[in-house]
């Protein structure tokens, strides 16, 4: 049995935190210890087995991701901002920000189940495509585009087509308790990077964007569809999904 | 002997990095490059805690993401009296206890391909790899509070006073703690045959 007290000078040691004094009880310590020179010749062991270890690199485009992910709007503007209107925004943005953020993965249709609204990031829409049921033209001096629903193969195709100066939040709510959301694809140009919580599906916009979500199931419903830049609401829509998707 | 006679006096170069006090006042400025810098700067230990606290990729990815997009967010609510360094490192192993808490699966595999393979022998790779795996495993077999405690100091290279500021707790009960975790991994270690 090994006392405590060289127990703490052996951890001590292996940590370099010893002065010559120390170190010098120590080694007094473990003349008369057998089992204190196994415990130290142990300790030091594992703390050189994990000293070994490799710093794993960073995945590449993580940097791009973060900055991708809303960290562009004015911090200026944000430390202005009165008390209750930022947790007012917080709560808002904490749809986009604070839930699990991750790249939504491919996964095959006959996984969602029918009796659901499910969305589904695809690729952009080859071709020329029906007319929208219901379109939404966006004007203003930050931001402006077109958000469309469109019958697309049996289903709805819900694009967003949109330029705008600064980063802009969209953030589409619906009533998870009647509704279900289930997303997966891919953007134009690699995954599709979307911030999902329950009841809400949230992605960043900068510059020109083009991004399709992919509506089927056969229950419709109603999706409010939220667009802020620099922490104000530029336009709130509501989009009535009817049943029977992709039969206007 | 003459001095050789400079045509022009040398201009004295100073390489000065900025400190994270300058880079975060610059943010609250709104500089968002000062925020770039920032993360250039911390991305590779926010990413390494988060993967040695989960072992898992893609979590560690997007732990790596809220922590940053959480220091954005709330950088006027940051001390400069305290240090930028404790105060990231809390947000990371916070949100990292956090994703262990909301996890839903189970890691069956251990996520090795993350590891750096930089060795210019293939068994030095091996053993390394085979190293990096054994000890992850064991790890992720001890208590969270003991993993935190192993990685801000063996991996992160943190002193008891950092890790004390970046847990909020005295110095004391850091070497105490530690002290725990060692032991712990020793017989963990032990029972597999390791040491």
């Amino acid at each position: 049995m090994v006392d405590q007290r060289t127990i703490e000078l052996i951890h001590a040691e292996i940590d370099g935190e010893l002065d010559a004094q120390g170190l010098a009880e120590l080694e007094q310590r473990l003349q008369v210890s057998a089992r204190a020179r196994e415990l130290q010749l142990e300790l030091r062991k594992i703390s050189q087995a994990l000293d070994r270890m490799s710093a794993v690199p960073v995945p590449a485009g993580l940097r791009q991701r973060v900055l991708d992910s809303g960290t562009a709007h004015p911090l200026k503007l944000r430390a202005r901002r009165p008390r209750g209107r930022r947790l007012a925004l917080a709560l808002a943005a904490g749809i986009v920000f604070a839930a699990v953020t991750f790249v939504l993965l491919e996964t095959p249709s006959s996984a969602l189940r029918t009796g659901q609204l499910a969305a589904t990031m695809v690729p952009p829409a080859q071709g020329v495509p029906a007319p929208a049921l219901i379109e939404r033209r966006l004007s203003g001096p930050t931001l402006d585009g077109v958000v469309a629903l469109h019958p697309s193969g049996g289903n709805w195709q819900l694009s967003f087509d949109l330029r705008s100066a600064e980063p802009v939040i969209v953030t589409l709510a619906y009533d998870a308790t009647l509704v279900r959301l289930n997303a997966r694809g891919q953007a134009e140009s690699g995954a599709g990077i979307f911030t999902v919580a329950p009841g809400s599906i949230g992605f960043v916009s900068i510059g020109s964007q083009h991004r399709v979500f992919e509506i089927e199931g056969d229950r419709g419903g109603a999706l409010q569809v939220r667009l802020e830049a620099s922490g104000q609401v530029l336009q709130d829509l509501q989009l009535d999904i009817p049943d029977g998707v992709g039969e206007p | 002997m003459s001095t050789p006679v400079q045509p022009f006096v040398p201009a004295t170069v100073y390489m000065t990095e900025d400190s994270d006090a300058a880079m975060v006042a610059q943010c609250r400025a709104g500089d968002r490059r000062a925020f770039e810098r920032l993360l250039a700067r911390y991305e590779r230990q926010i990413f390494n805690v988060a993967y040695r606290m989960l072992h898992h990729r893609e979590d560690a990815i997007d732990v790596t993401q809220t922590v940053f997009l959480k220091v954005y967010e709330h950088l006027d609510r940051y001390d400069p009296a305290q240090r930028f360094f404790s105060w990231i490192y809390r947000i990371a192993v916070n949100e990292s206890v956090d994703a262990l808490n909301g996890r839903q699966r189970t890691i069956s595999a251990l996520d090795e391909e993350a590891v750096a393979a930089d060795h210019e022998r293939p068994d030095e790779a091996a053993e390394q790899r085979q190293l990096d795996a054994g000890m992850q495993s064991a790890l992720m077999a001890i208590k969270v509070e003991y993993r935190t405690l192993i990685v801000l100091k063996h991996l992160q290279e943190c002193s008891y006073e950092e890790i004390a500021s970046i847990l909020e707790c005295p110095v004391k009960t850091v070497k105490s703690r530690l002290f725990t975790a060692r032991q712990a991994l020793r017989d963990l270690l032990a029972s597999r045959g390791w040491a």
